[in-house]
């Protein structure tokens, strides 16, 4: 008969460590950057060990971004509107003007045109890109928002802020710029899993005032304000935490 | 440090096995493992090997190797090497850069007709920094970047022809980025500046061209806010009319491309990367959490010609040479084209706005040489140890398939009195591996050597003499396949049985069999007739489409007299072609192109007969015999074979990172590793990657690209 293993004499079998991931973070930091490689200290090493492993940066939500892109998305259709009509002339209609120019097209009058089109497109794919770098730079500020010490304040301006919540929270306003007129976004849950964001959240007379549901589950919150007919000018941090047992 | 150290068993010394041996024994460790490189054969390199000849010394490779000036870790990983092998002052390969030159020129040769082909080169001007340098501030890596960088690559395209005083001014700073496109621009319109009595036709023309291209773009802007804009109209009134006016336009582009070959290289650069800015808008990769990996579904030329690109310009030499550049041709069938979209934008986006130094780094000796032989060197003095001639059978998984169990393993050789077997021989000074055995140093040594006996091919590498199983807790406590991907559905029956993701992976991920050939002749290519600078250049007709001019191994090799030229050809070999005569295949396939094809690139190298024979350096006999004194191979055995980008496949590569084996990992081009194209840069991430697995370093942030979007 064959005896068992002394499993008792024998050395404990190695394993792997669980990985931080197994995939890699290709998402919205990926359009705009990483920040745990992309700006090591000057002369420091891209590889191989670092003296801070550190804590990875984790990723913030996504839904606000969207929100965002959607505001630059906008911005940037009013400036389409604004270029198609200087293009198209003040008593002339763009569709009216294209289908002469098919019935007769002239080189010479195709080439104007086109040359205003161009014009449009490149002022076009410019704001565009500048509005998006806009975000980008912004996003850096804001993962240093989320970060546990208290952040430096901007020295700009906040609107002043009217909170109801039946749980205990943190709120944080920072303002990239000085802005008038301003809009709120729905805040979006950092957890990219978490699909529930916080609608009631608005300004009035310019004052931000944020409903937290009973139900809301904790977690950090982001979103953006908008200056109306200028894009985001800044952002909104909500943490919701759970209430305890005893209510408090 | 007082504990006892982790035994590893790296199977398999390619560029990925090596890198992980690399990362687990810095010296930071501290001994904290204990590696062990099991290889088949004599020596290390797996599809990156190369050996010296015994006679001439001259290099043999299994084909074309360049690294790009965006291998980031590659590079960091050799500049590692080469500063703490410390090699002596006035050793031939004493720093990473005596190993590797900028090369600066790329060409691709473009169909103009029925067997009328013409040679395009540009010259890439030297980008800031090196590769491996720490990065910078700038992150050049994201999409808005990459898009910022295309539309000004257009930009510049498209004003650089036209009066200047009117031309805008650049958004951003003037990076050095910019510069290097500036000058890219520039180099390829030289020809149209210097050509001074055109000068201002062609600047109409490429006026033209400019508006034209934009107002493209310009009306499917405006045809899209118009369908917003005016929902209750009737659609088909203003879409129509855009139709009919885009294709008017573009007819006009035509007639104008088809007049003037310049203005159809501009406009494909052109076409191509609106394509690539409208296709990644359209599709979302913005702000999707998979990056370019949204794409990979699709293959690379139909997602252009989906986003716009006219069907010249995916057939154009550029397009077609980034086929070429992966041997992405499945079953090595040059008809059927398959390359995933995503990885195809990354490698491009990588390759052409990320580069340092140089768009391509050339060896300055075998890659065995240049990459394999330093790292053994390092290695062994770290104290990793070596298994030549062990071949992996299979990989056995515990009775609870939790973890790998045991390794079987075949001894191919022996080595006499029981000693370590020494696998490198100088040449010039220069520690390089073989090209065959040393087969002194093995048990029956003179047999094997009378039978020219080669462990890496065919019946000859299922020699055994002894078997092996290395058992886990005894032998290993970790294991890090990193094989070839040919042999691993064989060699992991069990692991694919039990588990749905590598199930996905083998039944998914394809290679190709590869050929090349080497030539070594006694006139140099210009007195063949090549009129510009030394270059790599692809495009070219089947059966092989790729030659580099490697005349700077001249000086690195030990022949008699000195050949004045050296040229290497590869491309894909069809797998019709990969049974037991694929070497034959291969050599009828150089003997068709040298006479039929290679005119092409040096008249003079052929006459009425076909090619000059007589120009064949060390060859003996007359015609068309002395080329059996040349080189030339088919990769065709499970390891050797190159692993394909194919759409809809990419996203089940497995990571390195997966732990569904608790003491096992893997590591290869193969793998999913974040760059899933089959290249030197993957493979050393993947290696990275395995390391971190096992480990936790280094921290995957540090990996770079590995988070690339």
């Amino acid at each position: 008969m064959k005896k068992p293993a002394n499993t008792a004499d024998a050395p404990a079998r190695l394993r792997r460590p669980e990985p931080e991931r197994t995939e890699p973070n290709r998402g919205i930091l990926g359009v705009f950057g990483q920040s745990s490689w992309g700006a090591p200290p000057q002369g420091s090493h891209p590889l191989g060990f670092d003296e801070d492993t550190g804590t990875p940066v984790e990723p913030t939500g996504h839904g606000f971004l969207d929100d965002s892109v959607q505001e630059a998305s906008e911005l940037v259709d009013a400036h389409i509107r604004q270029g198609l009509k200087e293009s198209a002339g003040a008593d002339e209609s763009l569709l009216g003007r294209m289908a002469a120019l098919y019935g007769s097209a002239q080189a010479n009058d195709l080439t104007a045109l086109a040359t205003q089109f161009t014009r449009v497109y490149a002022d076009m794919a410019t704001q565009w890109i500048d509005i998006a770098g806009s975000i980008r730079d912004q996003l850096g500020n804001l993962r240093g928002a989320t970060a546990s010490a208290p952040a430096a304040s901007t020295g700009i301006a906040s609107p002043s802020m009217v909170l109801r919540a039946s749980k205990p929270v943190e709120t944080r306003v920072d303002m990239f710029r000085a802005a008038g007129s301003l809009s709120a976004q729905p805040l979006t849950s950092e957890d990219a899993n978490q699909d529930l964001r916080i609608t009631t959240v608005s300004v009035e007379n310019g004052q931000l005032r944020i409903t937290i549901p009973a139900d809301q589950p904790a977690g950090t919150y982001h979103g953006l304000l908008v200056e109306k007919g200028a894009g985001p000018a800044g952002t909104v941090t909500v943490r919701v935490f759970e209430t305890s047992e005893d209510g408090s | 440090m007082g504990t006892v150290p982790k035994k590893v068993a790296i199977i398999g010394g390619g560029c990925a096995g090596v890198a992980a041996a690399f990362e687990l024994t810095r010296p930071e460790r501290r001994g904290e493992f204990d590696v062990t490189v099991y290889q088949m054969g004599w020596r290390l390199g797996g599809k990156g090997a190369s050996g010296r000849d015994a006679e001439t010394g001259r290099i043999e490779e299994h084909g074309l190797h360049l690294w790009m000036g965006f291998y980031e870790n590659a590079f960091r990983f050799m500049r590692d090497c080469y500063a703490e092998l410390d090699r002596p002052e006035g050793h031939p390969l004493r720093d990473w850069s005596d190993a590797f030159k900028p090369d600066n020129h790329v060409g691709v040769t473009e169909k103009i007709g029925e067997n009328q082909w013409l040679n395009w080169s540009a010259y890439f001007p030297p980008a800031a920094g090196l590769p491996g340098d720490p990065l910078s501030d700038r992150n050049p890596f994201s999409v808005q970047g990459y898009l910022t960088q295309c539309l000004r690559l257009v930009r510049t395209l498209l004003l650089s022809v036209q009066d200047r005083g009117h031309e805008p001014p650049l958004a951003t700073d003037d990076s050095g980025l910019a510069k290097a496109v500036t000058s890219l621009i520039s180099s390829l319109l030289s020809t149209a500046r210097s050509d001074m009595t055109g000068t201002a036709m062609r600047a109409a023309r490429y006026g033209q061209l400019a508006v034209g291209a934009l107002v493209l773009e310009a009306i499917g802007a405006l045809q899209r806010i118009l369908d917003t804009l005016r929902p209750g109209t009737d659609p088909q009134g203003p879409a129509s009319l855009l139709d009919r006016l885009s294709a008017t336009i573009r007819y006009q582009f035509e007639l104008l491309i088809a007049s003037d070959d310049e203005v159809r290289r501009v406009w494909e650069i052109v076409d191509t990367v609106l394509a690539i800015v409208r296709g990644v808008l359209r599709e979302g990769v913005l702000f999707s959490p998979q990056g370019f990996d949204l794409l990979d579904k699709y293959d690379w030329r139909e997602w252009l010609l989906s986003h716009g690109a006219s069907p010249a310009t995916i057939d154009s030499a550029f397009i077609r040479g980034s086929y070429d550049l992966l041997f992405a041709f499945e079953d090595g069938d040059v008809a059927r084209p398959q390359l995933a979209a995503g990885q195809a934008l990354r490698g491009a986006m990588r390759m052409f706005f990320t580069y340092r130094g140089a768009l391509f780094w050339k060896m300055q000796a075998g890659m065995g040489d240049v990459v394999f032989a330093p790292a053994y060197e390092v290695l062994e003095k770290r104290g990793v140890k070596f298994e030549f001639f062990h071949r992996l059978d299979h990989v056995a998984l515990s009775a609870d398939k939790s973890h790998v169990a045991r390794l079987d393993m075949s001894v191919q050789a022996e080595v006499k009195r029981g000693a370590d077997y020494k696998p490198l021989v100088p040449i010039k000074g220069l520690p390089c591996w073989p090209s065959l055995p040393l087969y002194d140093q093995l048990k029956d040594g003179a047999k094997l050597k009378k039978a020219g006996w080669n462990p890496e091919h065919g019946a000859d590498g299922d020699r055994a003499v002894n078997r092996k199983k290395l058992k886990v807790g005894k032998d290993f406590d970790f294991a890090v396949l990193a094989v070839g991907y040919g042999a691993v559905p064989d060699l992991c029956k069990e692991l694919i049985a039990v588990d749905p993701a590598w199930q996905r992976m083998t039944q998914s991920v394809k290679t190709v069999a590869t050929q090349a050939f080497q030539v070594w002749m006694d006139d140099t290519v210009e007195d063949l007739g090549w009129g510009q600078p030394p270059i790599n250049i692809s495009g070219y007709v089947e059966p092989f489409d790729t030659w580099a001019d490697m005349r700077q191994l001249i000086a690195v090799e030990d022949w008699k007299t000195d050949p004045k030229a050296i040229a290497y050809f590869c491309s894909v070999l069809p797998d019709t072609m990969t049974g037991k005569d694929a070497h034959a295949h291969v050599r009828q396939n150089a003997v068709t192109f040298l006479n039929r094809d290679v005119a092409h690139f040096w008249p003079q190298a052929v006459d009425e007969k076909g090619f000059r024979w007589d120009l064949l350096s060390g060859g003996k006999g007359k015609g068309e015999a002395r080329f059996d004194s040349q080189f030339w191979t088919a990769n065709t055995s499970p390891t050797e074979r190159y692993v394909l980008s194919l759409p809809g496949t990419l996203e089940h590569r497995v990571s390195p990172l997966y732990n569904r084996f608790d003491n096992f990992t893997i590591a290869g081009d193969w793998t999913g590793c974040g760059h899933q194209a089959g290249c030197v840069e993957a493979a050393v991430m993947s290696g990275l990657l395995a390391a971190s697995a096992l480990s936790g370093a280094p921290n995957l942030g540090h990996i770079v690209g590995y988070d690339h979007p």
